[in-house]
């Protein structure tokens, strides 16, 4: 069943315990970090410390893995951005350090929290974009809550 | 030796082996030239000129391959009808590895852009400061570029962070060619333009005037829409080449609409005999012998074979 006239609103080949679980689990990475950022920034952790932490936690690979899914689901965006933060200070962290001093973590900082609070919104029942089940339990996503679930 | 001499000769030692031995120069090491299309200001046309000087090249017999690295304003993959999402390529089943092939133009031009990763047109790319950099370098040194005998890589405007990053980022630059238009504000933000790429050792190659007059449809003179050319006097004034004027067409702003290169779909008209002379040029300046032979090719492919399979890190290609 597709719902007319909204081109965010298709028939997905995933669940949405599926989509619940990848949200959570990129939530669960993104707020490791943001927690070690934090404590770098109060001199809590050195930064070999910091570098280890970020390159242990994975999020290129879970990035590549889910790729297919993040780039074509508008749903998943907010979780495309996180991963994508992540694995970019995963991969090119002695860059920002040898170019931009120890100072830059703390926009890092704010730009992965702000990115947190989006993946929150987008992992509340009603959000844009957010898959759930309607009558025959297909998928469908909408790109504002007032969508009708009947659809036709 | 002091601390201070110890910390700067390691540090040159450290940028020496990143250039050479980095991720993005194992990503690029199949590609022969890495040439940067730029400008001081944005709507100048940087993208078709890109665009089309690729597709001449890759007329002429070479491969091509575009970068487009302009983050916030992508328009590569839509003036070449590219409407694919970049996919991520297995190198062994079982490990995930950010890779990608790029995506093939229907003229045979291989495209990379941050538009291809994005899932919709609508949502924007608010990234900002070092997250911006890091992303394109990250971007850069995960792409299988494969051989390549041009990488054209399509700057975002001005001389900010993003186009020192990558200037600085890519090994061995060829070169950077200047776009501007004859208005008295793009020529003087390009001379800055220049000055920045002099300044980051980067060879300016030639410069370009783009929007450089209209041929009247009635009567054939020439109408000066953004006043008189004034391309030529700054590449004297720079002391830098200059290459040319590309003409205002109707064609030009239906084919870049159409997603087509115009020197294809119109390759007798005006423009595109414009550009065609500045794709000539390009070779000239790089003394550019002929596409890549067999031979030549046979040995990059070996090499990125085997490059292939070492940087995978795991203990069972090792």
């Amino acid at each position: 069943m597709m719902v007319g006239g909204d081109r965010y609103v298709m028939r997905d080949s995933f669940s949405v315990s599926e989509e619940e679980t990848l949200h959570r689990q990129v939530l669960r990475l993104g707020s490791l970090a943001l927690e070690w950022l934090g404590r770098f920034g109060r001199e809590q952790m050195t930064v070999e410390e910091l570098a280890n932490a970020l390159q242990g936690l994975g999020a290129q690979a879970m990035l590549a893995k889910h790729w297919s899914r993040l780039v074509e689901e508008p749903g998943l965006s907010s979780c495309l951005e996180v991963l994508q933060l992540l694995s970019s200070l995963e991969t090119e962290f002695q860059f920002q350090l040898l170019r931009y001093g120890f100072t830059s973590f703390y926009d890092d900082y704010k730009e992965l929290e702000q990115a947190l609070a989006r993946l929150r919104r987008s992992m509340l029942p009603d959000a844009p974009g957010k898959a759930r089940f309607i009558e025959d339990g297909t998928a469908v996503r909408s790109s504002t809550s007032t969508v009708s679930e009947g659809g036709q | 030796m002091d601390r201070e001499r110890y910390e700067a000769l390691k540090q040159k030692v450290r940028e020496e082996l990143l250039a050479t031995q980095g991720p993005i120069a194992q990503a690029l090491r199949g590609v022969r030239y890495r040439v940067a299309v730029f400008s001081g200001k944005g709507g100048v046309g940087k993208t078709v000129t890109t665009i089309n000087l690729g597709a001449v090249l890759h007329q002429m017999g070479y491969q091509v391959g575009i970068f487009d690295a302009d983050l916030h304003g992508p328009a590569v993959p839509k003036s070449l009808g590219v409407y694919g999402r970049l996919n991520v390529t297995d190198t062994h089943p079982g490990h995930h590895q950010l890779r990608f092939d790029p995506l093939l133009s229907k003229y045979g031009l291989k495209v990379v852009s941050i538009a291809s990763i994005w899932p919709d047109e609508e949502t924007p790319i608010m990234w900002k400061g070092a997250h911006k950099m890091r992303s394109i370098r990250q971007f850069l040194a995960a792409v299988n570029w494969g051989r390549l005998d041009f990488l054209l890589v399509d700057l975002p405007p001005g001389t900010g962070d993003e186009v020192q990053t990558i200037m600085s980022s890519i090994p061995q630059l060829s070169g950077m060619i200047v776009v501007t238009t004859p208005q008295g504000i793009s020529t003087m933000v390009c001379s800055k333009a220049i000055s920045a790429a002099r300044e980051l050792n980067a060879p300016v190659l030639g410069l370009i005037e783009n929007m450089s007059g209209l041929e009247c449809p009635h009567c054939g003179g020439e109408i000066h829409l953004f006043g008189q050319p004034r391309g030529e006097r700054l590449a004297r004034m720079m002391d830098v080449p200059f290459w040319g004027r590309i003409p205002i067409s109707t064609e030009m702003g239906e084919c870049v609409d159409e997603g087509v290169p115009v020197v294809v779909k119109y390759p007798q008209a005006r423009v595109s005999q414009a550009i065609r002379d500045m794709a000539l040029r390009l070779l000239e300046s790089l003394q550019v012998e002929g596409p890549m032979g067999e031979e030549e090719a046979e040995e990059q492919s070996q090499a990125l074979h085997a490059h292939g399979h070492s940087d995978c890190g795991c203990d069972d290609h090792a």
